[in-house]
């Protein structure tokens, strides 16, 4: 057991553990709070991949960002959600069940393939590289732009519909 | 002398040959020089905020022609330098409250993290030529997440102390603190750009031209920025006492309250370390190369003149509305942000490739220059507008 | 190093607990954090790929940037609809939200 491989299962129980919590949770704002938990979780995970650029956008992206979106619109519906009410709806066993076996399908996928791995070195300047390739004209500078109209249209569309008339 | 002139790394080699020396093996000597070292770093910040919290109230006693803390009272010592220490054990001993249908868990854990994510930003500061905790190679974006975790804490803070102001407070500054983070981001990306790297060693080691002589306008900034994140004057309205009370720590008390007063210190202190790094040269200075020790010495002396500044902000002007600190923000200093970036990076495309760093810091010296001073005719344009519109709807009444 | 089997398992594991919480939560916010962790586990996916079999390339990690921009669009979309939904029908439990039922 190497201290990486250590440090895997710690990082992973840490993230499906909050997961776990927030789907069962009945207090909504909990559930927020172990969401930003298993984000932290995720982002100790692209660390252990070696993809440290990523880690940092998680934590400014979905901590800063979405978390703090998710729960100011938890603030503000606040009331209306009785808090007695059940967490779950009534098809929270089909639920259960779907997700079970999609899991062991999944899992047994993963771990009876031959997935060809090719461990090398990841190269010095890989930041560098995702910037260039993000601008570059035979690289992602397509997707990139689109991105940016798109983000331009969620902020349009988002102040539209939740505007008060 | 040898040993003196590159002390703080020496001393840690020292240590690292001392335990090598007895029978332990190889890799357990490598852990626990580095805790040790982890250790070492953790305690700069909280014990030289003793330091800089009598600093600030020296400095603030002065601006308004006072003595500030003296030998006078019982506890103050030769000027004043135990008074902070009396402070603590008050905090100390002050009973601890907690609410009534508060969430005892985020309550508690709130004032913990604040504190923890404050220390946690010192450990890609470059405290010396060869001494930093991790030289990570996304450094300052780093320090940029931290920001973003900060946030998490005022929601707790605010969430679980089951008060309604507390709430309210926590909204606005969630609100402030979200919204400067874009004009802080774009002037460190206009630092980094000049720099080539995010690193925190590479960018003090490309000013050979101290970025504020290059970029002032970036520099006024991403100062305007941080003075909002770190909540002073003139965007403290967050933690205004005579408004809000106490923010959205309104019902902590004891050494959770200071947990949270701490930690706003320490915030403005690597506030100023960042500072310092990234517009000021680090630890650059004469003589560096032939004694080492003396970077940290410069460092120290950067960071006291950055607080110093901080502290002029805060206490010299008056404090901003909550409209008044978004419409700054998005009206004046994103705007601003964003051509500033646009303009540097113009600007560095003119330069040859040849060209020295002092040409270089010349030609983003002028694109700033020029930036600022097209910024101050508008503002004077738009000014003088306003003041004929108010005149002319005054003369009519 | 980590194998490659660990990590699909816990990105699966993840990915089937976002979709219980989709599947069974009444709240429409606690979906939307089903939805997060859905597109979470993707991503680590994603990374893994890329860290085991092309470190050298980058087109992973750029997949993986733009996963987070689209779902940065759909969060952004989905609460305002859902304070849409709670100014018109006064709650945001999703079952009790049945204008169109026959």
């Amino acid at each position: 057991m190497t201290l990486q491989q250590i440090l895997f299962i710690l990082v992973g129980a840490i993230t499906l553990g909050a997961a776990l919590m927030v789907v069962t949770r009945r207090n909504v704002f909990h559930a927020a709070l172990f969401l930003i938990l298993s984000f932290f979780g995720v982002a100790g995970l692209y660390v252990l991949l070696e993809a440290p650029f990523l880690a940092a956008m998680q934590l400014f992206i979905y901590v800063g960002g979405i978390a703090i979106l998710i729960v100011f619109a938890i603030m503000l519906t606040r009331e209306v959600m009785n808090p007695a009410a059940p967490g779950a709806n009534r098809q929270w066993g089909s639920a259960l069940l779907v997700a079970v076996a999609l899991c062991g399908v999944l899992g047994w996928m993963a771990l009876n393939h031959d997935w060809k791995v090719t461990p090398g070195p990841v190269s010095a300047d890989s930041m560098a590289n995702l910037g260039k390739a993000l601008v570059d004209p035979q690289g992602f500078v397509l997707p990139f732009e689109v991105t940016a109209v798109l983000l331009l249209i969620t902020f349009i569309g988002a102040v539209t519909i939740a505007r008060e008339r | 002398m040898e040993f003196l002139k590159n002390l703080i790394v020496n001393v840690g080699l020292w240590f690292q040959g001392l335990l090598a020396s007895t029978s332990l093996p190889e890799t357990w000597v490598l852990a626990i020089t580095r805790a040790a070292g982890a250790l070492a770093l953790a305690l700069v910040p909280l014990v030289t905020i003793f330091f800089f919290i009598w600093y600030e109230r020296k400095i603030v006693a002065r601006i308004g022609s006072r003595l500030g803390p003296n030998n006078s009272g019982a506890y103050g010592g030769p000027w004043g330098i135990f008074q902070v220490f009396a402070d603590a054990i008050k905090m100390f001993t002050k009973e601890d409250v907690i609410p009534a249908g508060a969430d005892r868990w985020v309550f508690n854990v709130a004032p913990m993290l604040t504190l923890a994510i404050a220390v946690m930003i010192w450990a890609v500061l470059p405290l010396g030529k060869g001494l930093i905790g991790i030289d990570l190679n996304i450094g300052i974006f780093y320090l940029l997440s931290l920001g973003s975790g900060s946030i998490v804490t005022v929601v707790m803070a605010g969430w679980g102390s089951n008060n309604k102001y507390a709430l309210l407070a926590a909204f606005r500054s969630i609100a402030t603190l979200i919204s400067y983070e874009i004009p802080k981001a774009l002037s460190v990306l206009v630092v980094v750009m000049l720099a080539g790297s995010l690193s925190m060693q590479d960018i003090v080691a490309a000013q050979d031209v101290a970025f504020l002589l290059a970029l002032p306008l970036t520099a006024f900034l991403f100062l305007a920025a941080t003075l909002s994140e770190l909540g002073r004057r003139p965007f403290d309205l967050v933690e205004a006492d005579s408004e809000i009370v106490a923010g959205y720590f309104v019902e902590y008390s004891g050494i959770k309250f200071g947990m949270f007063y701490v930690a706003q210190f320490m915030n403005q202190l690597a506030a100023a370390a960042i500072f310092s790094t990234l517009f000021l040269g680090g630890w650059r200075g004469p003589w560096v190369d032939q004694v080492p020790v003396l970077s940290t010495l410069w460092l120290t002396a950067k960071i006291l003149l950055s607080v110093l500044i901080i502290q002029f902000f805060q206490y010299t002007l008056p404090r901003l509305r909550i409209d008044q600190v978004l419409a700054f923000n998005w009206k004046f200093l994103t705007p601003l942000a964003l051509v500033n970036v646009c303009a540097v990076a113009l600007a560095g495309k003119t330069v040859p490739a040849s060209a020295g760093p002092l040409t270089q810091a010349g030609i983003s010296l002028g694109a700033n220059v020029v930036l600022t001073l097209i910024v101050l005719g508008i503002l004077a344009i738009a000014g003088r507008q306003a003041r004929q519109r108010e005149a002319s709807r005054l003369a009519t009444q | 190093m980590v194998p490659l089997e660990w990590v699909l398992v816990l990105a699966a594991a993840l990915f089937c607990t976002g979709l219980y919480g989709v599947l069974s939560r009444r709240n429409a916010i606690a979906i939307l954090m089903g939805v997060e962790l859905m597109l979470n586990a993707v991503n680590i996916n994603l990374v893994a790929f890329w860290r085991y079999r092309e470190p050298t390339a980058v087109t992973g990690q750029i997949f993986a940037l733009f996963v987070y921009a689209v779902s940065v669009a759909e969060v952004a979309v989905g609460l305002a609809l859902i304070f849409a939904i709670r100014r018109t029908q006064d709650t945001v439990v999703l079952e009790d939200i049945d204008l169109l039922k026959g």
